[in-house]
């Protein structure tokens, strides 16, 4: 027998749907939405039962995350230290770590906090680009432990600083003569280990937590996250398939109530396409309403804020060399057309537009070779995309996810440092791809930058840096366009758009319950919307109770 | 650097240069060397099933005492994996990337201890070079792959022509000079001569040809030599003696003196151990007749 009915009463439900935008009422059963509209919602369907306690709320569709990692979990098992503040899943209110010495202060007091003198003590955030060229020293790091190991990861995943505990234990010193070991100008190391060899040297002494598989806690912390900003589908968007990782997955997401529905994107440069299409089908025969398989990602080149994107003519604004690609052209030319001919969905990371070219003449090949509609391919960051390439995507029907957090965070860089201030000014082209009819998203790429899609849609809509001017004003969008990518946009990209994104019929009943209607705040406001929690497949959790 | 330092070589060269077809090689010929090889891909190594001991889709054991490590969970990860169990392999072969800089690999054998950075090789396809150093999207990772090997393999000269190799030869000389430049049908080769492994520096007083590729010199000296002529000797030598490794009485250094050459590197370490005599090995593309400087006391070894 059928569960019952039950009817949602709500300040306001705006259902992101063309044939009734807004609504009161919400009809349930099963798990999915039965009706939407006013208070004939209580008897179009029979019996129902009336639930209040959201009718002071407003209910939007559950927000969609098309790009992010559910290491957004397990980064908050170590301190942060990033230059903006950021909440952890618990709520918790982490402050901006703006200066040096902020950074040394945090870092002692979670040295201090530790029972095991002889433990590493690991943080992440870190960025030094907001520093003015400061760079982190031996003089900053050594403050804060002379016998525990200290290992602090960037903000960009891809750089770490340690103190001088490693660099002895890893026997790095004025005679050190590798790439990656930078030097003050006496030729001493400063702990800043940039490359592959000097960081594999620091974690031969210490271990290296940070890229250990993801752990089913790492996913139960994620949906937390999801909870406290209203998402309620994300993609976990870099998923290596081992079973240790295939079964954190299974055992998080089946847990009585999970709110979340996860979507992994599998890796599908670390092994043949033929062992890899295996895998993805062997991991699909699995999915369930909470976990499913079917994503692919392919990454191309690196970041532009760590000067690895691949750029075109005329480069990087500061002449750094060009970018690196992960595997040669060719290489991913040939993976892009082996997946799309198995008929997988593929989400491209490019950041660079040397990239997003090539992945532009990848899908073009492999469509010609294996004519297939509505793919939704999808270009993920794609940055620096001009409209000669968008006009591209039109054609070939790709979709792109913009990474429009970035316009905030490193937005200022980007126009000073890294592409200059034309180029910098048509970065996540939100307008362009809406003004050129190419299905968009916006994403926050967690844990690089917060998950948190109404601010998310806050840059898209306001295009602020985080010095607090405008960078191509011409590219903001309204925020309906904004609501938008953040709900059916996204899901149009992950191909979920017939199950979440908007509320109507026979969809998932999910939501994310707010405190006011974001379409009624003004743009600059649109980040402060408070979110109350989510509601996944009719279930409730309230969000995480916030400092301050 | 410890006695057990294992060496570390890496394998570099864009795509289709025969980096795989090498790997292939080493793990079916390694004559008693337990070498732990670092591969991108498990499906291209291809050895007889046979010798297949055990794969756990990480590391595939090799009945010969081989390794063969996935680098799929991350170059990192695996090489942390790989260093907890150092007693279980002798030599670290690393098949890079077609687009990873090998130098910046070998930077790991320089700063980690318990590895010894043994050679750069580089492979080089001698009918698709010109086209790949012209590539807007690889020319430069592709330049700079060259520019830092130690030895570079110039292959598929049977597609090629002899035309091609010199034309290789020439571009590879543009941007490095220094190398041992070889051309070599990765599939045919000489492992232990390639990787001075093996009983080709067993330091045994023969005169053997290696393989027809190579030529092998053993040179040696009843009394201390001078070490002013022999570094004086070892300088001389020609670019085509890509190998070389000796174990050196010298006449005012208490300790004997290892000293090794990949390419036209050479490096000279103190041994804990005094020695009485000198032992030398060369390994050359060419016949090892006619060297130069030759230092007092120091001769060929009877054929």
């Amino acid at each position: 027998m059928a569960e019952k009915i039950r009817v949602l009463r709500a300040r306001k439900i705006v259902t992101m749907n063309g044939y009734k935008p807004e609504g009161t009422h919400v009809a349930l059963r099963d798990g999915r939405i039965l009706g939407v509209g006013g208070a004939e919602m209580l008897k179009a369907f029979g019996p129902a039962e009336l639930d209040e306690s959201f009718a002071d709320k407003v209910l939007l569709p559950g927000f969609v995350e098309g790009h992010c990692h559910a290491k957004e979990g397990g980064m908050w098992n170590f301190p942060y230290v990033g230059f903006l503040p950021r909440y952890d899943p618990d709520g918790k209110l982490w402050p901006a770590a703006d200066s040096m010495d902020l950074v040394v202060d945090r870092l002692r007091e979670a040295s201090e906090t530790m029972e095991d003198p002889d433990a590493t003590l690991y943080a992440w955030g870190f960025d030094p680009i907001y520093f003015d060229g400061a760079r982190m020293a031996l003089g900053d790091i050594d403050q804060v432990s002379d016998s525990r190991p200290v290992v602090v990861m960037h903000s960009n995943g891809h750089v770490i600083n340690v103190n001088s505990v490693v660099l002895e234990r890893a026997g790095i010193g004025r005679e050190t003569n590798v790439h990656g070991v930078i030097k003050d100008a006496a030729g001493l190391p400063t702990g800043e280990l940039a490359e592959t060899a000097a960081k594999y040297m620091a974690f031969r002494i210490t271990g290296d937590p940070f890229f250990a598989g993801i752990r089913a806690n790492d996913l139960t912390r994620f949906a937390q996250s999801a909870t406290n900003c209203g998402v309620t589908t994300a993609t976990d968007l870099f998923a290596t398939f081992s079973d240790e990782s295939l079964a954190a997955y299974r055992d998080a997401t089946s847990a009585p109530d999970y709110p979340l529905r996860v979507m992994p994107a599998m890796n599908v440069i670390d092994r043949p396409p033929e062992e890899g299409i295996t895998a993805l089908r062997a991991a699909m025969k699995y999915n369930t309403d909470k976990l499913i398989f079917g994503l692919c990602k392919v990454m191309t080149d690196g970041s532009i804020q760590g000067m690895s994107a691949r750029i075109k003519w005329p480069g990087y604004h500061n002449g750094a060399p060009n970018g690196v690609w992960n595997l040669a052209p060719e290489q991913l030319t040939e993976i892009v057309a082996a997946y799309h001919a198995a008929g997988a969905h593929l989400h491209m990371h490019v950041n660079g537009d040397e990239a997003s070219e090539l992945m532009l003449d990848a899908i073009e090949a492999a469509l010609v070779a294996a004519p297939r509609p509505d793919h939704r391919h999808t270009l993920q960051h794609c940055q620096m995309a001009d409209e000669a390439q968008f006009r591209r995507m039109k054609a070939l029907g790709l979709c792109v996810n913009l990474f429009a957090n970035h316009i905030y965070y490193w937005g200022d860089q980007h126009r000073d440092i890294t592409m200059g201030p034309d180029r910098a000014a048509r970065m996540d082209a939100c307008a362009t791809a809406e003004r050129l009819g190419v299905p968009f998203a916006i994403h926050s790429d967690a844990p690089v930058t917060p998950l948190a899609p109404l601010f998310t849609a806050w840059c898209a809509v306001n295009r602020l840096t985080a010095s607090g001017q405008v960078l191509g004003p011409q590219e903001r969008i309204s925020i309906d366009s904004a609501l938008h990518a953040i709900t059916l946009g996204a899901a149009y990209t992950i191909g979920m758009d017939h199950l979440v994104g908007s509320i109507a019929p026979g969809k998932y009943a999910d939501f994310a319950v707010l405190e006011e209607d974001p379409r009624e705040v003004a743009p600059e406001a649109l980040r402060d919307v408070p979110v109350w929690g989510t509601i996944v497949g009719g279930v409730s959790q309230q969000a995480a109770g916030r400092d301050g | 650097m410890p006695a057990t330092a294992r060496p570390f070589t890496v394998i570099g060269g864009f795509l289709g240069a025969g980096k795989t077809t090498l790997v292939n090689r080493i793990l079916s010929e390694a004559k008693g060397v337990r070498y732990a090889v670092m591969v991108n891909d498990f499906g291209a190594v291809n050895v007889d099933v046979g010798l297949i001991a055990a794969h756990d889709g990480r590391t595939m054991a090799l009945t010969n005492g081989c390794i063969c490590c996935s680098l799929a969970d991350g170059f990192i990860t695996a090489m942390l994996r790989l260093m907890q169990e150092q007693e279980s392999f002798d030599h670290v072969i690393v098949e890079a990337s077609g687009v990873a800089l090998p130098d910046r690999i070998m930077d790991l054998a320089r700063l980690d201890p318990a590895l010894d950075p043994d050679a750069v090789i580089v492979l080089v396809d001698a009918e698709t070079q010109a086209a790949r150093l012209g590539d807007r999207h690889v020319g430069e990772v592709v330049a700079a792959q060259i520019e830092s090997a130690d030895i570079i393999l110039v292959t598929k000269l049977d597609l090629a022509g002899d035309d091609a190799f010199a034309a290789a030869g020439e571009a590879v000389r543009k941007l490095n000079s220094k190398a041992a430049v070889l051309a070599c049908d990765p599939a045919d080769f000489e492992v232990d001569a390639l990787l001075g492994t093996g009983t080709a520096f067993g330091f045994e007083p023969v005169y053997r040809p290696v393989h027809a590729a190579f030529h092998t010199l053993t040179l040696h000296a009843k009394e201390p030599i001078s070490g002013a002529d022999f570094e004086r000797f070892a300088a001389a030598l020609p670019a085509f003696v890509i190998r070389g490794k000796g174990r050196i009485a010298l006449v005012d250094e208490r300790n004997g003196v290892l000293w090794q050459r990949v390419g036209a590197r050479m490096e000279m370490t103190s041994l804990d151990v005094g020695v009485e005599t000198t032992e030398i090995v060369l390994i050359g593309t060419e016949p090892l007749t006619d060297l130069r400087s030759m230092p007092e006391g120091l001769v060929a070894s009877a054929v």
